[in-house]
Parts: C-alpha cells; structure tokens; sequence
C-alpha cells in the first residue's frame, strides 16, 4: 500500500519546468566580476574549504540546486499530495458529536471539556480536507440535529462547529444514526465517525449499514453528583424526601448536600461517595404546604461536571383524592370508600376549583373531567368499528401483569356474561393504531383498555361488572386499590419524581395563550398552550429554573435537573453492540488523508530565504570600487 | 594639518607638521647592522671618534700615535687609547607598487610611509636607498643612494612620482633589490604581500646580505573584512587570472582563519631574521601609525 498519493496529478506536468530552469540557469550564469588585488587568500580559502566540505562539487552550482528544489517543492505542493492516513479514500465522512452531559466534563481543574477534545478533532479534520471531500456534522444526545449536511467548505464547517455545545440530557444514538443512515441514501457513505467519551449506551438497536468508526477523547477526572431525587407520602401526612449520589471513581469523595425549601436554606448533609457506594438520603419535608425543593451538592475538590450537583424538586401540599363514582356501580363505591385519604363523591360539584382525580363512570354516564377515568361496561366510540358486545359468555385467557392498574390482580377464572369480540378483519393492532392498549385479553376480544390522553389517563373495562364475576373476586378490590393509587400518582400525592432535563414537565395554562419561556444561559423561547390548556413540548436543554411569563409575570416556575445516574458515573464503554455488529472503541487515527502541501509550501520558503540570504543578500555586490 | 595649503608643503605625501615631527625621530634597528663609513651609530669596533671607550696592550704594529702617553710614564708599559667608532647606516625603502597594490588606497599610504621613514633616515644621517617595484619588464625603479636631509626633495620627488601597476612579483622584487644593492642596515619593504611566491628564500637573502627586514603589510578594508555574498567571479588584479566563488558570505570565516594565519606567518618570517613585521589597513589614521603605533612597536624612536 502507498503511503503517499496525489489529489492533483494532473500538476506533475509542471515538472516540466525543470528543462527551461536549467537552460535559462545556464544561459544566464554569468557571473559578477569582481576585481581583487590578489587571488591568492581566496584560492587557500577555496582548497581548505573543498577538502573539508564532501559537497562542493555539489555546492559550485548550489544556486541551479537551490533553484530546482524550489521548483520541485512548488510543484509538488501544487499536485496536493497527501499522507495516506485513511485507507478508505473517504469521500464523505460524517461526524457525530456527542453533546451529552458527559461531554461537559473537565479532565482536570482548567482543562477544557470533553466536548472540545472532540471538537478539536473534528476540526483538525475539517482543516485537512481536500476539495474533493466533504464532511457533515450531527450533534447527538438524546436526540439527533444535524448541524451541517455534507459540504467541503471548511469556514461553513468550522462555523457550525464552534455553535455546537452540550445538552444536559442523556445519549441515546439510535437517533443520530437513524438521521445518518437517511442521509446516505441521498449522498452515499460508508464510514461515519462518532465522537464521545464513551458515555453512551453499550447496546443500541440498530442495524449499521455503514461502518462506524467510535473514537473516544480522552477520559474525564472524577466526578461526583446527586442522580436520582423523589419524594413519598407518609402516612403521618409528610413527604419524605430521598436522594441518592453517585460517583465515578472507586476512590471515595466527600461534600456537604445542602436542601433549600422554598428558598430557605435547610439541613445540610456530609456525604461520602465512591462509585461502589451510592447513599441515600433521606430528608424529612412537611407537606402541608406546596414546597419548592432545590437541592445543592457541594463537593470537595475537583469535580468534573457541575450541572449534577443541583436537583429541583416541587411538592404538592397534601389533601385527600377526589373521586367520583357513578352511583350504578355500588360494587366501585364501597372499594372505594374502604382506602383512606379518598374522598368519594356521587354527583361531581360543578362549583368546586378543585378538579377530580378520579372518576367511575357506567355506560350511558357522560364522564367528568378527572385526571383518570374507569369506563365501565362501555365501547368507546371509536372503537366501535373495530369490536362490539357479544352475548356469549367469555373468559379472560391473558393479561398484562406489569400494567400498574393490575398488579396483583388474577383474572383467572373471571366469567363474563356478555363478551367482546373483534369484528371481522380487525385485530388488536387496530386498537393500537387508534392509540388503545389492551391490558385483559378475552377469548374473542378485548376486556379492558387503557388510553392515554395528554396528562389524562382513561381505562375502559369493556365488559358490564354487573354481569360478571369481577366483584367477587379477591382481584376486584386490589385492582380498585390500584385504580386509586394510580390517581394519586397523577395528582402528585403519592409519589413526585424530579423533572429531567430534556422537556419541560405539562404546565397547565391558559388554553391558547402565548407564554414566554426564560430559562438559564439566557434561554429564550415561546411556547403556546393547546386547547385545554397544556403547554408541552418546550425543550429543556440545561439544568435550572424555567419562568413561564406572560406580560412579566410569572405563571410558572418549574425546576428541571439532570438526574441521570449514568452521566453522573461517567460511565465508559469500549464496545456498542449494535443488531448485527459490534463496535470497539479505536485509537484515534485519521479518517481524513493529511495535506502535505502546506508543509511543502513553508519549505519552498524556506528555500527562497535561503538563496536570497546565500546569493541575493548582498547584491550589491560589496568590496566594489 | 590637512587644512595647510598645498602651495606651502613640501610634499603631498606629509604634511609639514608630520615633517618636523618626523625630523625628530630616528629608526629603531633591532641588530647594528651599519657599516664602516662615518655615521651615527655606535659600532662594536673602536674608532676615530673623540668619546673614550677603552684600553688594551699594545701590540706590534699598532699606530703609535694612540699610545697613551701618561699611562706609559706611570706603569713604563705602552697601553693604547681606543676610541667609540660611529659608523652609517644604509636604510632601503622597497615600496610595493604592483597592481594589487592600487586598491583602496594602499599604494599612497605605502608612498607615505615610505616618505616618513625617509625623512626618519635622511635626518639621522643614514644612506637612504628607495626602489619602487612596478613591472618585471622595467624593473625596479630606484632613487640612488643619498644622504642627509638635502636629499629629501629628490626623496619625495621620486615616491611622488610612483604610479601604481605591474605584475613584478614581491620576492622577485627583492631579488631584484638585492642584486644591485651594496651595504648594511636596514630593509623597509611596504607591500601587501599579496603573493604565492617563496618569501623564505628572499627573507634568508636579505639576511645573509647583512639587511634588517622591516616587513610593514597595508591592507585594504575589504581586504581586511571583505564584503561579499553569492557567485562572484573573482579576478586577480596582476594576473588577470579568475576564481570562482559560490556562496561567498558563508566562506568569510575561513577567509579570515586564513588572513590572520598569513599575517602570523610573516610575522613569524621577519622575526625569524631578525626583522620586525607590522600590519596596517590602509583606512587607519596616518598619524595613528606613525607617531602611535610605530613608535609603540619600536620602529621609531
């Protein structure tokens, strides 16, 4: 294999040059006279100097010498040789840039991040691109944006490289490479390049069909933070607060966990933390008023990454569950009535500002407005294209055993006096496209559905319970049990998880009105919310505090942390395992052919330096008289 | 002394001030080398002079009238009476007026201090010889033997009328001088002893000829320091013959290895004879060499 090659061969003709240079050399070798009283000191300088240089022979024509090197280099650099680092020839060649949060951290105290290591090698590569080959550029952490599609203009490049910056958000690479693979039907490549520090997931699944190149810069320094917080209701009314740290290095690290509620500074905790020891903390925080948590982790010395060292959290004030329940289905009423903290109601009070966290409706019953719904004994309009009632008794022969609303329920044995079957050609994927998911398998169709909707949950147990079994099973109350904790999960008052970084938690607001959303580093963006008033979908890229305004005041204030244990471990992986293939991390190696004619040209200077300092210098031609 | 108008100078080479100053000075012989006319300088031998050297015993036919009367009558024994000799010294100018010997100005600071040591030799009553060394065709041109300081018109009357050019050799110069060339003393030789010739031989026969070489080397500036870079053709100014020289700025420091090299090795060969030897640049101050450094040397008292 030649370690050399050429992108301009066609140049090589200039070598031609060469036969003039030297005729023109020797035509015009005449040199100037210069009359001295004696040649007899230059003749011995002369000898002693041949016998001590092995060159000059060589050096009496040093001038035609110096002459054609120049030459030759010049011509060389302008047939743009370069190093053959990639044996591959790539033409197109895109770049995945990690932008996880990972990539924020510092190997050591005032060092750069990981992000520009990577960006420093991206842009090494960009500098040594011919003008035949081009390079894209996708910055990737959970999601994928390409920040340049394949191009060889290196300003454009080098631009779009410098607006690239970390997410403080996970990594997933499904999305980039999906987003590659759709670029290499348009403009074919076979090799990609991915940049990380190797915090990615181990396992993707995807089928490359290109060859991944995974180069990791080098490695972060330690890092500790604060990776999950969630809070749970006690009985005795409060919240109880649990936080767990993780570090990324075996070596313990200490620092002081400090909680701040509502803007007051409070208990303050010292931690020690190594990777094989992740503690958990637990504060107390009374829950008869609404709480905004911040917590703050200190740690001693060097950490590498910041954005982990903070966690919002906010906490609803305690009360008790609303729940209505269609005075038809007394069977739902009494389990109900036997849970504590649930307030069951009969007839909904159209007055109250609070909303409903739970609602039992039968068939026939217009359901209220309530954060989750059990339809009872009715076919969703929907779907009744796709099943309908049959009047034979059926059997429950499946279900899902991980769905929340039937942990610990058996439906073994349930007789169902009117079924439901799929109508002809439709099946449970018709279901699913119309976004329903089937939790009870009968014998013919479907027995109970759920539905999400927004931030609202629905369940349709489609069967009549009347006309069943269910309310004499062992099953029935603990799926009713289910159905209210379910309910007070989605009213925050069994258990609040800490927002992620990403997107912003569902606001509720005004329906269609315009907000103004501020967030850290200077965020700025809009966001309007839909018809029933939920703002969503307003991407949180950076660990803080997001106002909602509206005319500058405040409508909402929401906390989003990163509180995501793998990037806090700084976790590396030397090897993806993709569908088909794995991917072992390489050392860094080119994948761009490095130019030589840079070097060729400061040459080619150098020379013309060194004849104008040799033979030009002095032109003059001093000692003249 | 330079401001003296030209009319009023007894000469073009020197100024009248560097005249009277140089009347007053004489050349400093390392040996004795004179010879038996009346001179000057002391000679080993007893002489005519009236100053008292010594006695010694008569011997059968000494002169008696040196017989010193009183010491007979005291001690009855014939003692006679010696007296100091002085004799004269020949002093030889050889100015070097070849070819090589026109750049920057070497030939007129040559003919100056020829003239100096002139005046220096015609005021102390030397024999002054001067030959000027110009073609081999011509041969030496040379002013006859003169003495004491009427002479100094025809002196500066010959130097002034040197024209530089020829190819003569040095040492054939010398040869040339030698030849012709009768009594003892002292050899001045101004050159820039730009030659491949043999020195050795020409030094050893000034020598044997009872001559004390005074080697004085005038270089020009570039000469001294020369100023060049890239091809040169280089052309002998005597020879006509050329050198070729690529790179000449990276060869100075070997050209100055080898001048100061030469200029030690003539150094070497005039004190090796009993002579002295001395480099000037033909840009120094004339009243620097002469009432500086020449004295400091001891070639002027």
């Amino acid at each position: 294999m030649s370690f050399l090659g050429f992108s301009a061969i066609g140049a090589a003709a200039l070598f031609s040059l060469i036969v003039p240079l030297v005729v023109l050399y020797f035509l015009k070798l005449k040199r100037p006279r210069l009359e001295v009283p004696s040649l007899m000191l230059w003749r011995s300088v002369l000898q002693d100097n041949r016998v001590n240089s092995p060159f000059q022979r060589f050096k009496r024509n040093f001038l035609l010498v110096l002459q054609l090197l120049l030459l030759i280099l010049l011509v060389l650099a302008a047939m743009q040789p370069y190093w053959r680092t990639d044996p591959h020839n790539t033409h197109r060649l895109p770049i995945i840039l990690d932008t996880s949060a990972s990539m924020s951290a510092l190997a050591a105290a005032g060092d750069t991040s990981r992000l520009e290591a990577a960006k420093q090698i991206a842009r090494d590569l960009i500098r040594d691109l011919d003008g035949h080959q081009q390079i894209a550029l996708i910055a990737c952490n959970i999601t994928a944006r390409r920040v340049v599609p394949f191009t060889s203009n290196k300003r454009l490049l080098l631009d779009a490289l410098d607006t690239i910056t970390v997410e403080h958000v996970g990594s997933d690479l499904t999305e980039a490479l999906r987003m590659a693979r759709a670029m290499a039907r348009a403009e074919p490549f076979n090799r990609i390049l991915l940049l990380s520090d190797g915090n990615i997931p181990s396992r993707i699944d995807f089928d490359l069909p290109f060859h991944l190149e995974y180069q990791r810069v080098k490695p972060a320094g330690g890092n500790l933070g604060i990776g999950t917080v969630n809070a749970h209701r006690t009985r005795s009314g409060k919240w109880s607060l649990f936080v767990r740290l993780f570090a990324s290095t075996d070596t313990p690290r200490t620092g002081t966990l400090a909680l701040i509620r509502n803007g007051v500074t409070g208990p303050e905790e010292n931690v020690v933390v190594s990777a094989r020891n992740s503690p958990r903390l637990v504060f107390e925080v009374p829950g008869d008023a609404a709480a905004k948590i911040e917590l703050r982790l200190t740690p001693d010395g060097f950490d590498a990454m910041a954005c982990d060292n903070v966690a919002f959290l906010a906490l609803a004030p305690m009360r008790r569950v609303r729940a209505l329940v269609d005075p038809a289905l007394p069977a739902f009423h009494h389990a109900l009535s036997s849970i504590d903290q649930i307030d069951v109601l009969n007839k909904a009070d159209p007055k109250s500002s609070v909303p409903l966290d739970l609602a039992v409706v039968g068939a026939g019953t217009e359901a209220p407005e309530a954060a989750v719904t059990l339809h009872v004994g009715s076919i969703p309009v929907d779907l009744e294209a796709a099943i309908k009632r049959h009047d034979a008794s059926s059997l429950a022969v499946d279900w899902r055993r991980d769905a929340p609303l039937l942990d610990h329920v058996n439906f073994a044995d349930l007789s169902i006096a009117t079924g439901v079957v799929y109508l002809p050609g439709k099946q449970e994927a018709d279901l699913e496209n119309l976004r329903y998911e089937v939790l009870v398998y009968g014998r013919h169709g479907p027995l109970l559905l759920q539905r999400f909707e927004g931030s609202k949950q629905r369940f349709y147990l489609l069967f009549d319970s009347d006309q069943s079994t269910l309310p004499y099973r062992v099953g029935f109350p603990v799926m009713v049990s289910n159905l209210a904790r379910i309910a007070m999960y989605a009213a925050g008052l069994l258990e609040v998880t800490g927002s992620r970084t990403h997107v912003l938690p569902r606001v509720p607001l005004l329906p269609g009105v315009t907000y103004q959303v501020h967030g850290p580093g200077g965020y700025r963006r809009q966001v309007t919310a839909d018809r029933k008033g939920i703002a969503a979908g307003v991407p949180a890229p950076r660990v803080g505090r997001y106002a909602l305004t509206m005319g500058g005041d405040d409508k909402a204030n929401l906390g989003v942390s990163l509180l995501r244990p793998f990037e806090t471990q700084l976790t590396t992986v030397d090897q993806i395992t993709f569908t088909e293939v794995k991917v072992n991390v390489t050392a860094q190696r080119r994948l761009i052919n490095k130019p030589l004619w840079p070097w060729l040209a400061a040459i080619a200077i150098v020379v013309l330096l060194v004849e104008w300092w040799l033979f030009h210098r002095g032109s003059k031609v001093a000692g003249t008289r | 002394m330079e401001t003296e108008s030209p009319h009023r100078r007894l000469t073009t080479l020197l100024t009248n001030t560097q005249l009277a100053r140089l009347a007053r000075t004489r050349l400093g012989g390392m040996r004795r080398f004179t010879n038996r006319s009346q001179g000057e300088h002391r000679s080993h031998r007893s002489g005519q002079s009236t100053e008292f050297c010594d006695y010694r015993e008569y011997s059968p036919g000494d002169d008696i009238r040196h017989v010193d009367w009183n010491i007979f009558a005291r001690l009855h024994r014939p003692y006679l009476k010696l007296f100091l000799e002085e004799e004269r010294m020949h002093v030889v100018l050889l100015v070097d007026a070849s070819a090589s010997m026109r750049f920057e100005k070497k030939l007129p600071r040559a003919l100056q201090l020829a003239a100096a040591f002139g005046v220096a030799a015609l005021s102390g009553a030397e024999v002054l010889t001067a030959a000027v060394i110009n073609d081999r065709a011509s041969g030496l041109r040379r002013l006859p033997p003169c003495k004491g300081r009427t002479s100094m018109r025809r002196l500066f009357d010959f130097l002034e009328a040197t024209e530089p050019g020829g190819d003569t050799p040095l040492e054939e110069g010398i040869d040339a001088l030698l030849h012709e060339h009768r009594g003892r003393g002292v050899v001045l030789v101004l050159s820039d002893y730009l030659t491949t010739g043999d020195l050795h031989r020409a030094g050893n026969a000034t020598f044997s000829r009872g001559l004390e070489i005074f080697g004085l080397q005038i270089l020009g500036p570039t000469e001294i320091d020369p100023d060049v870079a890239g091809d040169l053709r280089l052309i002998d100014s005597e020879t006509a013959e050329h050198l070729d020289v690529s790179a000449a700025a990276q060869l100075m420091s070997v050209y100055q290895e080898h001048r100061k090299a030469y200029t030690r090795h003539l150094g070497r060969l005039c004190r090796q004879r009993g002579g002295r030897f001395l480099a000037v640049a033909a840009d120094e101050p004339l009243d620097q060499v002469l009432f500086d450094r020449l004295r400091r040397e001891g070639w002027l008292r």
